[in-house]
């Protein structure tokens, strides 16, 4: 199998998280604005009135929760939403060059460290211990990637 | 960099195109370049050896090191 290049795995995940990211962004956008509308809404009818799937005793504890604490759940979700884009969109930018053949390259180094800097966020918000060990690897893999970088560059300019 | 390459003066000296002095070493235009601009970080001995020959003259006339503060 090919990893890198022109018609190589690395150009199928670039066109992936491409698509990915405009998926993610429109389906993120719809659910925050069902969740703002929902936390409008709170205090007026039920949403399975308007067929909205929630549970009557979940919403009566949403709605009895105080404003700051829905805010606080929309702005969480908000937050998710962008370091997921952030972190498809390097993602991508990362794929794009090794479908191109930049691999030890000085931006690659940045966006992996991104990445990994992104993963680490995510992983401290959703407490995820498996994400935020992905995330410590990725940021490993940057500092190989660094040296990486260095000895290409030094090879490159080897005369 | 210290190190000033002086190829283009060893060239102009004999009289050596640049096109000639690739196709003659088998080094590409870009790289001949990289050594000209002082770019290079590495000169490998055998491409000084293919310099030195094809332009008849000895790695110190290709090369001169400068004090930074000079």
């Amino acid at each position: 199998m090919k990893y890198f290049g022109q018609k190589s795995l690395s150009s199928v995940l670039s066109v992936l998280f491409a698509v990915a990211w405009y998926v993610i962004l429109v389906f993120g956008v719809v659910g925050l604005c069902v969740g703002f509308y929902l936390i409008a809404a709170s205090s007026g009818q039920n949403p399975a009135d308007w067929g909205a799937d929630m549970q009557g005793e979940d919403w009566e504890h949403f709605s009895q929760m105080p404003g700051v604490f829905k805010m606080v759940f929309f702005v969480y979700g908000a937050v998710l939403l962008g370091l997921i884009l952030k972190i498809v969109k390097k993602s991508q930018a990362l794929f794009s060059n090794f479908k191109n053949d930049l691999v030890f390259d000085q931006a690659n180094v940045t966006n992996l460290s991104n990445i990994g800097k992104l993963m680490v966020w995510f992983a401290v918000l959703t407490l995820n211990i498996f994400t935020l060990f992905v995330s410590l690897l990725l940021l490993m893999l940057c500092e190989i990637f660094k040296s990486g970088a260095t000895l290409q560059e030094e090879h490159d300019l080897t005369v | 960099m210290s190190i000033i390459f002086r190829l283009d003066r060893v060239m102009a000296d004999r009289k050596m195109s640049l096109n000639e002095l690739t196709e003659r070493i088998g080094l590409t235009a870009s790289n001949v370049s990289i050594l000209k601009t002082g770019k290079a970080k590495a000169v490998r001995v055998t491409t000084l050896d293919a310099i030195c020959r094809e332009l008849d003259c000895q790695p110190g006339d290709l090369m001169e090191y400068q004090r930074d503060d000079q």
